[in-house]
Parts: C-alpha cells; structure tokens; sequence
C-alpha cells in the first residue's frame, strides 16, 4: 500500500514537472588545481549520488557545472556570482577551502546562494550573522567541534603538556585559534604555543618556522594546514622534531598530500588526520558504502575501498550532501507551483525542505533524520549535518593508507 | 715703409705656404679616408648605442628583479585572493624596501585584471594616464603567467626626453596566476650633445612586437636589445651628427699636420728673420732716425721764428750769436745792432732792479735755470717789463756752450695789476669813510676802537663825545638837502680843526657824529672840546645869501678800556646825548654819576612797565565830559592808570615819558583802548551808553595800521569815538602817512581833537592842514582864568579861532563852578574836570552814568 501510494505520488510528480530536458544546474566551486584530489573526489561523490536517480529529481535533469576557485576567495566569488545570474542554477556544492565561504560569507547569505559544503570545516561558515539569512549548509567536520575535538586529543589521549598550535593564517586558521585557546582554558590546560603561516609558504620559510617551534620543544603540534603547506610543514617537522606528535586537521588531505611526503616519513612520525568516520563504515562493511562505490566504479577505475579513492572524505561527504539535496528538491517538487517557480524561488523552497526533509534519507556515514533545522542565534549548530559523534581520527600505515586509530565515537571525548 | 713692406710679404709668404699645405693635406686625407668613414660613423653610434641599451638595462634589471621579488610577497598573495581585505602589509612591505628611484608607482590586479589596488611612491607618477596600460599588460599576463615589460607610448615621455616603461610579474599561489603585480618605471635618456649644442641622438625603448612602435621610431634607427626586457632601445642620429664626426675626423687631421709643419715653418720664419729682416730693418732704423732729427730742427727753427715771444740765444760770454724777429720787435733793435752784443747793456737801464740783475748773474755762473720779471729798456728809452727764463745749453758730452734766453713782453700785466691794486685801496676807503664829509664812517670807528682796546695797554682812557645836529631837518626841509648837505660838510670841517692828532672824527649817520679820543681821552678834556666845537657849530654860515643857524646837542661818555665795553660806552654817550636833548638840546652833558643813576631809574621803571604790560596792569579810567549848558554827560576821555600791585593807582606822568622812550607807548595805548573798548560795549549792553568816547593817541599810534583794524572791530554801535592828539605833535616831525590817516579815521566817523591845544605853539597852517573837530583849551589856561587877564584873551582868543574854523571848543581843568561858569560864559561847549568828575574806574563810571540817567529822569519827570 505505501508503496503504491509511494509509486502514484511519483508518477502525479513526473506528470506535473516539466517535460524533459529542462535543467537544473550544480555548481561545484572547488580547487581543481591545487586540492585537485579533494575537488574530484567530492564531484564524484556528487555524481554517483546522481548517477542513483538518473540524474533527474523533482522534474528536472541535473547538470553538474564543475568550476575551478584554485583556493582563490575572488574566484570563488566570481562562481557565485555567475550562479547568481544563471536561471538554472540550484545550488553550490563546495569544495576543501574554508576560506572562500569565510570570505565570501555576506555576499552568499545576503544573495541568496543556496551552498552545500561537504568540506570545509570553519565553524563560522555556517553561523550566519545577526538579521542575515543563513544559506550554507554543511555535511563535514565542524571546526567549533573539530578545533576542542583535537585539543581533547592532544590532551586527554596523547597527554600532551607543551603543545604548539601550528595554524595557517586564513579566516580557517584565525577562527580556529581562538575556539583551540578557548579549549585549552576550559581545560585549565598549559596555554598553547601558536604560530601562523600563510597560505602560500615556502619551503624555506617553513623551515624557519618550524625551527622556531622546534626551540619551544613542545611534545604536540595541532596543524591546521591545506596539503601542500602541510606536506611542507610535516618533512620539516619530521626533520627538526621527529618524535613530537603531530595531530592535523584534515586539510591536509585535500590534495596530493601523499605524493608530497614520503610513505616512510608518514609512517615513522607519530601522527593523526581529523576524519569522519567513514572509515568505521568500510570497517563494518555498511551496504550503502558498498553500493556507492560500486556506482562509482567504471572499468578504469574500480574501486574496492575508500582508500582507493584520493581525499575519499570528499567522495563520502559529496555522496551524502548529494542525497540530502535530492531528498529536498523532491520533497520541494511536491509543491503544486514547484514547476512554475522562479530559480531564486526553487531555491528557496529547496532550502526550506533542506530544514525540514520529512524523511530519513540514507547515506555512507549514516542515515540523516533531519540533518538540518532553521538557523536561529540560539541554535548554532542548525545546519550542520553531522556532530561530534561523527568524528574519527585516523593514522597512515606503512604503505600510506588511512586507517583509524581509534574508533570509538568521538562524543566519548 | 719699405721695412714694413719686407716684413709683410715675407710672413705673408710663409703664413701662405703654411696655410696652403695644410689645405691641401686636408683635401688629401679627406679623399683618403671618406670611404672607411660612414662605417666609422656607423660604429660610433652602435657602441654609443649600446651604452645607453646597457645604461637602460642596468637602470631596469632592478625594479624587474624587484616587481618579481614583491609579487611573491604572501600577504599580497593574501590580498589578490580575497583572504585579506586590505594590503596593509604589502604597504608595509614597500615603506620598508628601499626601491629604484626609477619606481613611481604600484598597480595590484586581480585574477580578472581588475585593479584593486594602486601605490604611488613618487611624485613622478602618471596613476590616470598609465592605469589602462597597466590593466592591458595585466591582462596580457594573467593569460601567459609569465613577467612581462613593456613600453608606454607617451606624447609626455617623448617630449621629455624620458620614457615610462611597465613591469609585470604574475602573483602566484602555488605556481598559479591569481594577479598581477605592475610596476611603473621612469626611465630618462641621456641625450649625446656635440659641439655645436644640438641633440645628436634620440633613443626610445619599443616593443620589437610592437610594428607601429618600430615605425614611430623611424626609418635608419639602430635597435639594440635591452637584455633583460625582451625590449630593444632604439637608437635614431640625426644626419648632423655623421656630418660632425667627419668634421672633427678633418679637423683633428689639420690640427694634427699643422703641429707637424709648424716646427719647421717656425725655423724657416726664425733664419729669415734673421738674415733678412733684421739687418734690413736696422738700416731703416738710422735712416728714419736722421729724417726725424732734420726734420725736428726744421721744425724747431721755424717755430722759434715764428714765436711771439723774444728768443736769443748767447756763448757762454753771454755775446748774443742769434735771435728771432720777435726779439727785434720786443727791444726795439735791429739785427745789426743786436749780434754780438751783451743783452744787459743793451737792454737795461737805470730802473732796472739791481737785485734782478744779480739773481740773473747768479744763475748763469751756476749754469743753472732762472725765471725772473725785469725791466727793460726799450731802443734805451721805453721802460717796459718782460718775463724772462734763462737756461743753459749744454753739448752731447755735458759741456755748457751757451745760453738761451726766452722772455715775453708782460707790461700790460704789470699794468693791470697796478690798476688792480690802486681800485682795491679806493674801495677799501670807500668802505671805511663816508663819502659826503670825507670823515671816517662808523664801520671805521668800530674797527678802530676794537684796535685801540686790543692794545694790551688797558689802562689807556678814551672818551667818546656823541654830537646831534639840532632841527638839522628844518634846514633839509626848508632850505633843501643841498643847504642841509653844505650844514654837514662845515660841521666834518669844524671837527677836523677842532680835534686834536689823536682823535678821531666820525660821521655815523645822518646828523650824527662822533668824535673819538683816543689818547688821554678824559671828561675834562673831552668837555672842553665838546663846549669849543658847540661854540664853532653854533656859528650861522651862509647859504645862497641866507644866514642858516643850526645847533648841536653833545653826549660826553669817558673810560678806559678794561672797565666798560665798547658797546657801553657808546651806549653811555647816548644816554648823555639824550639827556641834553631832554635839557633843552644845544648844550653839553657828560655821563656822570647823576645821568647814570638817572638812566639806572629809567631802566628800572622801563622794567616795571615791561611787567606791567605782560600781568595786565594798565586799565583805562574814565573821565566824563559835560554840556556847558544843560551839564548833562556828554562823553568821556580815556585816561590810562597803572594799577601797581604795591604803589597802587600810578599816574601817566610817572611812567609816560619813560613808555615813549621805550617805544612802548604805542603798545601802552593799545592794550589801553582794547579794554577800554570792550568797557564801552559793556555799557551798550547794560542800556547805558555813553555819547562819545576819546582816546590820547600818539602820531606813531595814528600811523598803526591795527588802529583802524581795531576802529572797525569796535564791538559797540551807539557810542562816538574821537582821538585826542596833543598840539606838540605837529611841532616834531610827523609819521609818514599822518594825514592820510587821520583822512581814513574821518571817513568812518571819528572826530579828532587836539589836546592841549595853547600849549604848544603849532602853527595855524598845521591846525588847517588837521582840520580837527575840537580844540581842547590847556588847563594851565584855564586854571589862570579867573586870576588872569592874559589867560582869559587867551581863552577868548581860542574860542575866537576855534569859531572862525567852525570847530568845538572844550575847557580841560574845570575844577570849580567858577571855572564852569566861566569857561560857559566865554562859550566853550564842553566842559571837563575835577569840578564834575575825576578819572574813574569802568566800575564807578557804571554807577555814575545810572546816577546821571537818574537824575535827569526826575528832572525830567
């Protein structure tokens, strides 16, 4: 019976949309240049989520429209911009770079550019402004969370006592310097060292820097870094303080972090990589995991596991961000003037069912039952989709694989 | 002539052969090096070319290392991606880095091209003109990701001999262009400058990608690469310069076989010279010499017959050997008889000075030059003088042979000066005498006494006896000034006889004199002579068969030089004179003790008076006159009273002679009827007007012209104003223009009364000439009345008179009503005296005139 309701309502939703061939476009404004790895495995993620419905939903054909930002926050907002103007343009799907959102935060709420992140981290991206409407939705690590997360790691599991906080000087890195201080003071732990680096850091400046943490001889280093700056920053670290345990945000998995430093190097320091835990679901051998990589898969590219997927977090989040936007267009689409509404309009009412998806939708790292609520002052956290519990961390093993160290949730912490 | 004509074709000949094979060695190299000197040219403007590409380069390689080195700066990196909102810190970055001085200015573009930033770090910079450039090189850059310069073409840069270039390197972010840095710079050429000032070369940097840039820099330009630019500097000459490197190239070639032929043109001129023109020229030497030495005595004898002045020429016997015409002219002798002779026989005579001879024997002996006036003797009988110079002559070896003499004729000099000397003695007389008598004037006597007492013996007495001719102008005006001059002549006669060797008669002035002893000049003898010469004067002398009798008054004043001045003495004589005119003139008086103290008196109440005026102490007094009839007031006479703060109320008879001494009676009756005048107004304006008001004036005071300013400034209407003129007046000699104004005070309604009237003996044609309005009786007259017979025909006589002329007649004195009536009876008409009413203040003369009105308004009642 409910399934045939469920067939009928399809069928009256296919008879009211529009006839095929109309399109909807997904922009996806990521770092194909340097992050190139990440920005892949997100599409990826984004297109076998697709690739599951026909690339159809709520009537019409969806479009993916892949544009490069190169980290660039300028180039990021041009893509809005042209968005903006395009009659069928959806929804922005981000790439690794917190700073771009950061940046650009205003324009997007104020315009109305409806931004799905299935990456970037900072906890502000998501936390509008006072009287601002809040058009960015995440499915990823959430620094607010990420940030008192690895400073818990630091100093309740690897019991560190002189910690630096070895931050790139971002809007990433500057919010999360001041959520990890925050941290170590709730802790009543010793006040951490902090040094910043530009993003765009050379090898011999990185030298110097570590050198100059190096003469602090702390016991942890907390790395906020993209993968390039931290490939940089680890083979410095790995040569001046070999033995110091080095707990990194994901950044640095973004791009060809594994081709700029050597397996050995990895395996031989002591470090740790902020993940979800999709790796718990690989572990557990979770069937939408299994199918997704099956959709994924073609003859040139299978892929058995995760890890044979570069920056695989992005094909996780993507997938599920992906599924979670399906689910809203056509619960949207089940509106009677869902066909002749104006983009601003679709997206507005796709955002509004983003907040209130009636049903649970499956995904790799979960089922979501009501990811994402209407953002007040009061309830930050509105349009995060995933929580604390959902954070893992992870080690390389000596061929350069990801693997968890621990995975036991996180909210245990 | 000859030797400068030598000496001119001989170095015209060798400048001309040196000239002429330094042209032809020019034409030859010329021909020889024309073909290899284009590609020299060529050569030179590459290398100079290259120089200035390097210059360039050098000048660019900087600010291109540096526009890289910057756009590698993070924190612009930041800034071009968005992750920072502003570049503060690249700002920073420049203030801190020492850039190019060639560096103007910054341009920041982003991924898109589009400026987002500019820094302008010279006040060179150009942000307006150069932005769409910069954008266009940014763009160029963003799409090749490669540091690129490039040129501007600017009307400015051209014009300035400077030219703008950018710099462009890629902002990268992880080897990505994600903008721009551009970089201005501000490169000047140096220009070559050649002799002759103008800009030879003009260099411009162009794109070698760039046609139009390579047209605009012009056909025949020499490119060069800028190394590290990828430009090329592109080099035009202008065709000046290949045309003034082959000049320098010809001219450096004549200079260079000039110096290689000037040595031996230099010792072919030195032998020629040598063997040539120097002997040549020696011998033109003593040729020129000898003409010049004829010609000169030529010259010199022509001169010397020509010559106004006398020229002879002696051996040393002083025998004359020659002369010129001129010495036969100025002596008087001929030729024959001159040769051979000696000039002081010949020329002198008995006057000739004796001394002038000697001083001119001197000289010769000594052989030495003399200049001396003497006088000669002309043919041996006409004196005349003449100027003469000797001097001797001497041979080439030192040995005098002789002596010539010049002398001109100067007796017309010598005779000016003799008139000269005797009009300056006549002068000098003239100035120290007087021309009329002949005696010394006072100018003389000055000088003289001044002489005696700056003789250092003091002690010596002199006396001084002042004489003034008495009524001398009756005699002027009644016998005419040629009798009154003859009275002066006999007077300077009697005093030339009388005086003794050492004194001295004067003249000073008019029908004054003075005769002034000068040796034992005391009172006594000066009196003896006074009274002697006052006997002589006293004489009548006859003129035109009349007998003319004058007197003389005689001031006597004694005393030596070390006790009084020159000027009191003389003042002292005065004083004495002036005291025998007060005595009756024609007598003597000498200054003593008596006439000292009395001038002592005089000058001490002369003082008072003085004081007086300035504190305002003279006020009029008021004595009423009255109708003989109805005795009702009629007027009143102004009488002046010194109120003196101790003596009290002073009568005129204590201070009137000494004021008119003074000559301040006339300031006296001034400030008197001043006051009076303004008491008289006063009266108007209190209803009691007074009839008629009379003033005592003096004939000086009539001839005052603020008399009648005074007159017509009257500030009353109603009262009468008449002048009262004392008879005596027309006994001395009247003021200039007296009639006239008496005239003037008729005309605006004045009367005019004579005081006095029978005191003075004026004549009856006097009296006509006045025609007064009333004759006021002398109250001696009247005070004799009632006794005296003679004094009442007196009386009757002048109220006879007084009808005859139609005048009025008023009795002065009237002290008691017998005298009244009297003076009523015989038929005087106005009556006034102490019998109505003595002098009164203005004050009692108010009250008194009330009174009166009161009175005759209850008789009339």
């Amino acid at each position: 019976m409910f399934k045939f309701f469920r067939s009928y309502l399809i069928l009256l939703v296919a008879l009211a949309a529009p006839a095929s061939g109309e399109t909807l476009r997904l922009y996806i404004d990521a770092d194909y240049s340097i992050s190139r790895h990440g920005a892949e495995a997100i599409e990826l993620g984004v297109t076998t989520a697709l690739s599951e419905v026909g690339s159809r939903a709520g009537g019409f054909d969806l479009e993916v429209l892949p544009r490069d930002h190169r980290a660039n926050s300028k180039r990021s907002l041009a893509t809005m911009r042209n968005y903006l103007r395009d009659p069928k343009g959806l929804a922005v799907i981000g790439g690794v770079h917190s700073p771009p959102y950061l940046t650009n935060k205003r324009f997007i709420n104020e315009n109305g550019v409806l931004l799905l992140l299935p990456w970037s981290a900072a906890g502000p991206i998501t936390r509008a402004d006072d009287g601002v409407e809040n058009w960015i939705y995440r499915l990823s690590v959430d620094d607010t969370k990420a940030g008192p997360f690895l400073v818990a790691r630091a100093l309740s599991h690897a019991h560190c006592a002189r910690t630096a906080l070895l931050l790139v000087d971002t809007g990433w890195g500057r919010a999360n310097k001041g959520t990890m201080r925050t941290a170590f003071e709730t802790a009543q732990a010793q006040e951490p060292y902090v040094f910043m680096f530009p993003s765009s850091i050379g090898a011999a400046s990185a030298r110097t820097l570590v050198q100059s943490i190096a003469r602090v001889s702390p016991d942890c280093v907390i790395m906020l870094a993209s993968a390039a700056e931290g490939a940089l920053l680890l083979n410095e670290l790995h040569k001046e303080l070999p033995s110091t345990k080095v707990i990194s945000h994901w950044g640095i998995l973004a791009a060809d972090f594994e081709d700029r430093i050597a397996p050995a190097t990895l395996s031989n320091m002591d470090l740790e990589v902020l993940q979800t835990c999709g790796l718990e679901q690989e572990r557990q051998k979770a069937p939408a995991l299994k199918r997704a990589l099956d959709l994924a898969s073609d003859a040139q590219s299978p892929f058995h596991s995760l890890s044979d997927i570069p920056a695989s977090t992005g094909f996780v989040h993507g997938y599920d961000l992906t599924r979670l936007l399906l689910a809203a267009i056509e619960q949207s689409a089940q509106a009677s003037d869902w066909a002749a509404l104006s983009i601003q309009q679709r997206r507005a009412a796709v955002r509004l069912a983003l907040t209130r998806l009636e049903a649970p939708v499956d995904g790799i790292l979960k089922t979501y039952a009501e990811p994402f609520a209407p953002y007040s002052p009061a309830y930050r956290d509105a349009h995060e989709a995933l929580g604390l519990g959902d954070l893992c961390m992870a080690s390389f093993d000596e061929t350069g694989r990801l693997v968890l160290v621990d995975h036991s949730p996180l909210g245990h912490l | 002539m000859a030797g400068r004509s030598i000496n001119r074709v001989f170095w015209g000949l060798l400048i001309g052969s040196f000239a002429f094979a330094l042209v032809f060695s020019a034409i030859a190299v010329w021909i020889t090096s024309k073909p290899f000197l284009a590609d020299t040219q060529k050569q030179a403007i590459m290398s100079q070319a290259k120089r200035e590409a390097a210059r360039v380069d050098a000048l660019l390689d900087p600010s291109v290392s540096l526009t890289a080195f910057l756009a590698t700066e993070p924190s612009l990196v930041s800034f071009v991606m968005g992750d920072q909102a502003r570049d503060d810190a690249f700002v920073d970055r420049l203030s801190n880095t020492i850039l190019p001085q060639e560096v103007t200015e910054f341009f920041v573009f982003d991924f898109e091209g589009q400026p987002i930033s500019f820094h302008i770090v010279s006040p060179q910079a150009q942000s307006m003109e150069l932005a769409a450039s910069a954008a266009d090189l940014a763009a160029f850059v963003l799409s090749t990701g490669e540091p690129t310069v490039r040129t501007i073409d600017s009307y400015r840069a051209v014009q300035s001999g400077t030219q703008e270039l950018l710099i462009a390197a890629p902002i990268r972010n992880r080897g990505f262009a994600e903008g721009v840095l551009v970089t201005v710079v501000f490169i000047p050429f140096e220009t070559d400058t050649i002799s002759d000032g103008t800009s030879s070369m003009y260099a411009r940097i162009v794109d070698p990608s760039s046609n139009w840039a390579l047209v605009s820099a012009g056909q025949g330009a020499i490119n060069v690469p800028i190394e590290a630019t990828g430009l090329i500097l592109s080099v035009k000459s202008e065709a000046s310069l290949f045309r003034q490197i082959g000049q320098a190239l010809v001219i450096q070639t004549i200079l260079s076989i000039a110096a290689a032929l000037l040595l031996p043109f230099a010792v072919f001129g030195w032998l020629g010279k040598q063997s040539i023109l120097l002997p040549h020229a020696e011998m033109e030497m003593s040729r020129n010499k000898l003409r010049e030495q004829q010609k000169e005595l030529k010259e010199l004898a022509a001169i010397a017959e020509r010559a106004g002045e006398a020229i002879l020429i002696t051996d040393l016997d002083c025998r004359i050997m020659w002369h010129n015409p001129a010495f036969e002219n100025i002596s008087g002798y001929t030729s024959e008889e001159i040769r051979g002779q000696l000039p002081s026989k010949l020329l002198q005579g008995p006057n000739t000075s004796a001394e002038a001879r000697a001083q001119i024997r001197a000289a010769l002996q000594a052989f030495e030059p003399i200049t001396i006036e003497v006088l000669n003797y002309r043919h041996g009988t006409e004196e005349y003088w003449i100027q003469l110079s000797i001097s001797t002559m001497f041979d080439d070896e030192g040995q005098p042979y002789g002596y010539m003499a010049i002398s001109q004729d100067v007796s017309d000099r010598k005779r000016d000066e003799a008139n000269l000397l005797a009009t300056t003695s006549a002068m000098e007389w003239q100035a120290l005498h007087d021309e009329l008598t002949g005696l010394p004037n006072r100018r003389y006597f000055n000088t003289t006494f001044d002489e005696i007492c700056a003789n250092p013996d003091k002690t010596r007495v002199l006396a001084i006896v002042r004489i003034d001719l008495d009524h001398f102008k009756n005699v002027n005006d009644t016998m005419g000034h040629e009798a009154g001059d003859l009275v002066l002549c006999e007077v300077a006669r009697i005093l030339r006889e009388e005086i003794g060797p050492d004194d001295v008669p004067v003249r000073v002035g008019g029908d004054e004199f003075i005769v002034f002893m000068t040796v034992d000049g005391t009172l006594q003898k000066a009196q003896i002579l006074a009274t002697a010469l006052l006997k002589r004067i006293a004489e009548p002398i006859e003129y035109e068969g009349k007998s003319l009798r004058y007197g003389a008054s005689f001031g006597i004043a004694s005393s030596s030089c070390k006790l009084v001045a020159h000027s009191e003495l003389v003042r002292a004589a005065d004083a004495a004179l002036y005291i025998a005119k007060e005595r009756g003139r024609n007598q003597v008086v000498c200054y003593g003790t008596e006439e000292h103290q009395q001038v002592n008196e005089v000058r001490a109440t002369a003082e008072l008076i003085r004081v007086g005026l300035d504190r305002g102490e003279f006020e009029p007094f008021f004595q009423p006159q009255f109708d003989a009839k109805t005795r009702r007031i009629v007027g009143a006479e102004v009488l002046a009273r010194w109120i003196h703060p101790q003596k009290g109320v002073v009568l005129p008879s204590e201070f009137l002679q000494v004021a008119q001494q003074l000559s301040m009676l006339t300031i006296l009756d001034k400030i008197v009827m001043e006051k009076a005048l303004r008491h008289v107004a006063e009266l108007e304006d209190l209803g009691l007007t007074l009839p008629r008001v009379s003033f005592n004036v003096t004939a000086d005071r009539l001839c005052d012209p603020e008399l009648l300013i005074a007159v017509d400034a009257r500030p009353f209407r109603h009262t009468k104003m008449s002048f009262e003129i004392l008879e005596s007046v027309f006994l001395d000699d009247q003021p200039e223009y007296l009639d006239f104004n008496l005239d003037r005070l008729r005309d605006k309604g004045l009367s005019i009364e004579i005081d006095d009237f029978g005191s003075g003996h004026a004549s009856m044609i006097s009296l006509m000439r006045v025609r007064p309005d009333v004759l006021k009786i002398d109250q001696r007259l009247v005070f004799g009345a009632p006794h005296s017979r003679v004094c009442r025909n007196m009386v009757r006589s002048i109220i006879g008179i007084a009808d005859s002329l139609d005048i009025g007649v008023t009795a002065e004195g009237v002290e008691t009503q017998e005298h009244a009536d009297m003076m009523q009876e015989m038929g005087c008409e106005t009556l006034q005296g102490f019998y109505f009413s003595e002098p009164m203040r203005f004050e009692d003369l108010c009250v008194f005139l009330s009174a009166e009105r009161q009175k005759h308004m209850q008789i009339a009642q």
